[in-house]
């Protein structure tokens, strides 16, 4: 069997299994089961992929097939171009899909036994979110991404509308008001590249305006570089959208708040290493995304220390380390891009652990204010320690994962000879630390309040298995960096083939 | 009234809605406190960075920094309030990040 | 490279459209025109991709039997900026339905479509 098959099946099976589960909405038992099997099988098929590409129609390059005898003028250039829409699966996205599939099992695990009926229409909108995020990573066609990243958007109102929290319709309909001003200039850079290329696949575009090097100073492709970096700071959060997607991490029910920020850390190494690959060689690309992501760093580990809504908290502490991420795409060198992918790698389990964690809480005492918990350790002790090792990781305390990406970004800055950066990226890490026990001194270790009533009694096994396994992927990884780094490498060095470079100045 | 008294007393106004009965707890102070030193000395470093520009702009703009920190503490405060959810404060800063990266492109090629 | 008088009027009504819907996004105050805003915004952008696959007497892109290959790619118009538009406009179509819907439940919740009173800031609500 031709194992390539599973590259497109890797999308293909969670947006099948979404659409047929919203189908059976209301038959509990056949819904449990079909998401149960199609949740296990998120993580088994990127193991069991084979490297390589995947052309949609079979429309391969020219110069592999034998139609190039009958088009004239056909040059050695023009044959190497792709002509269908091409998935590209190797190393690194086999990683960051197993990662992915990790996270994607978890939420419709815990969604399962959270509810007390099981909801199909909610499983629809948690698998095809995950289908989504899938695609983003395999496809080396800009088009086809912002097709996914706008199904995407429209999947992340549904999640914020069906929690049934205070606010969230108005949450929602602020977020698509500002994906309708974002949305539509991200495709303006892309006809941008379309019309100054006449491609809209990625490596096709990379290689037009490389080869002429006269046309990277247009100022229409450095107009695209501005609407297509615009349209990554709304999909992946960074500042001015941050606010926004806070509100709408805190809107969501704790699993959906888990796929909602995978999405932003996907998007954001998805869309930034395309901003990467295409317009890498301006320095002044560089530059803006690197004062962007420190600015991120700043503003959300800052506002973090303020929130009073512990999914606020943990809202603003992902935003700033999506700056983390960003930083490392910024700094350009395949070292800083292994070191940001990993960081993003991190990012997914770390923060899932921490908003299943924290979900815990609000599915034991139905409040998310910090200022109404307190005294919940005897309660619920080894769900705290879970949280409490959670927060250890997110802030980079070794042996978890996140001090070993946290340290390759200090390294990558100072070879680089930006040691402010590795300071402020060692200080905001600190920062993380202090936001983390601030919250969970308030929830876990100061008195009880006399008015909070703890409304169900026991944590579900599978929320607290899920934890589990978060903490064990987070140790082994922490403690053997290299079962992923050497293959983020390969991603990043496919990403970073050497080009020549435009400075700033 | 002394500076720790001048500081719990905009935290009042911001934080509760009832600034001369309001509460406002001792790890709330301490954390908008410490989150308002954050500021200040990360803004102050990542400014260190001007001195691939210019080393002359670097100094410049980290006195000018220094000095309005100094008159405009606590900065905590009124980012809180710019940081709000309402409709109209965050378009207004997506059009005006659309248009400054509009600006910096236009101006990077040239 | 020559531009066409028919693309470069097309790009100035694109960039119309775009600065129209940007600025009716900004300053109007109802959430339907808002709404209606956004639709610009996306109608000018999709009206620019579509004016890139413009050719002067071109043909569509559909090879008939009576036609020579090297005749057909002279004279053909681009095909990939309307497949792209017509992605790109069921896509707007979809979010606008969801918007839609949203402004509808709102009106019911609020009793006035003021983006001003229902999309202010609810720390403000919580008096």
């Amino acid at each position: 069997m031709d194992m390539s098959l599973f590259i497109p099946l890797m999308v293909i099976v969670p947006l099948t299994c979404a659409i047929f589960l919203n189908l059976i909405h209301g038959f509990d038992k056949l819904t449990k089961l079909v998401s149960v099997i199609v949740a296990i099988a998120l993580p088994i098929m990127p193991l069991c992929a084979a490297y390589g590409f995947h052309y949609f129609g079979g429309y391969q390059p020219i110069a592999t097939n034998n139609l190039g005898a009958i088009i004239p003028n056909l040059t050695a250039q023009l044959a190497a171009f792709h002509p269908a829409i091409t998935y590209a699966f190797g190393q690194g996205q086999q990683v960051l899909i197993f990662l992915l599939g990790i996270v994607g099992m978890s939420a419709v695990f815990t969604s399962i036994v959270e509810t007390k009926k099981v909801s199909g229409v909610y499983l629809y909108l948690l698998f095809m979110l995950t289908a989504a995020m899938s695609a983003l990573i395999l496809t080396d066609d800009i088009f086809n991404l912002y097709v996914f990243f706008e199904i995407a958007a429209l999947v992340q109102v549904g999640i914020v509308l069906v929690s049934r929290i205070k606010n969230n319709y108005e949450t929602a309909l602020k977020y698509m008001i500002l994906g309708g001003i974002a949305g539509p200039f991200l495709l303006l850079g892309i006809a941008f590249l379309l019309g100054i290329t006449g491609n809209v696949n990625i490596t096709d575009i990379v290689t037009v305006l490389h080869s002429n090097l006269n046309n990277m100073l247009n100022p229409v492709i450095y107009l695209s570089c501005a609407m297509i970096i615009f349209g990554w700071l709304y999909a992946s959060g960074l500042p001015p959208f941050n606010a926004i997607k806070s509100d709408v991490y805190s809107k969501g029910l704790p699993n959906g708040a888990m796929l909602l920020q995978s999405f932003s850390v996907v998007s954001c190494i998805a869309i930034g290493m395309v901003i990467l690959r295409i317009f890498g060689i301006l320095e002044l690309s560089r530059t803006v995304i690197l004062a962007i992501s420190v600015i991120a760093m700043i503003l959300g580990i800052c506002m973090a220390m303020v929130q009073t809504d512990f999914k606020r908290v943990i809202a603003y502490l992902a935003v700033g380390e999506l700056g983390y991420i960003g930083v490392g795409i910024g700094l350009g060198t395949i070292y800083s891009l292994t070191a940001g992918l990993f960081q993003a790698a991190n990012e997914l389990i770390i923060t899932s652990f921490l908003f299943i964690g924290f979900g815990t809480i609000l599915y034991k005492t139905k409040t998310s204010d910090i200022k109404k918990l307190g005294g919940l350790l005897p309660k619920m002790p080894f769900a705290g320690l879970l949280v409490i090792l959670a927060g250890f990781a997110m802030s980079g305390v070794p042996p978890f994962n996140a001090f070993q990406s946290k340290f390759m970004l200090c390294q990558a800055a100072l070879t680089q000879g930006i040691p402010e950066l590795a300071v402020l990226m060692i200080i905001l890490s600190i920062v993380t630390f202090l936001a983390f026990l601030k919250i969970f001194y308030m929830v876990f270790l100061r008195p009880m309040p006399d008015d909070l009533e703890i409304v169900e009694n026991k944590v579900p096994k599978t929320t607290i298995g899920v934890m589990v396994l978060f903490l064990i992927i987070c140790l082994a990884v922490g403690i053997a960096p290299d079962l992923i780094v050497g293959r983020l490498g390969a991603l990043a060095t496919h990403v970073l083939a050497t080009t020549p470079l435009i400075p700033f100045l | 009234m002394n500076m720790y008294d001048q500081f719990v007393e905009k935290l009042k106004n911001t934080f509760t809605h009832d600034a001369e009965s309001g509460i406002v707890s001792g790890v709330e102070t301490s954390s908008l406190l410490a989150a308002e030193l954050v500021l200040m000395a990360s803004v102050i470093i990542a400014a260190m960075t001007i001195r691939f520009v210019s080393p002359y702009l670097m100094l410049i703009v980290v006195v000018a920094l220094l000095l309005l920190f100094t008159y405009t503490t606590p900065l905590m405060t009124k980012l809180y309030k710019e940081h709000s959810d309402s409709l109209s404060n965050m378009t207004f800063y997506v059009v005006m990040t659309l248009a400054i990266l509009a600006i910096i492109f236009y101006w990077g090629q040239l | 490279m020559q531009i066409e008088l028919v693309q470069l009027g097309a790009l100035m009504t694109s960039a119309l459209l775009m600065i129209i819907g940007l600025v009716a996004v900004v300053y109007l105050d109802n959430i339907l025109k808002k709404i209606i805003a956004l639709a610009f915004l996306g109608d000018g952008v999709n009206l620019l991709l579509i004016s890139l696959g413009y050719k002067a007497g071109g043909i569509p892109y559909i090879l008939l039997p009576d036609m020579t290959i090297t005749s057909f790619l002279q004279n053909s118009a681009y095909p990939l900026p309307f497949a792209l538009v017509l992605t790109s406009i069921v896509i707007g179509a979809s979010t606008l339905a969801v918007m839609l819907g949203l402004a509808i439940v709102l009106y019911k919740r609020h009793g006035t479509l003021n983006s001003s009173e229902i999309l202010n800031d609810p720390r403000v609500e919580e008096e």
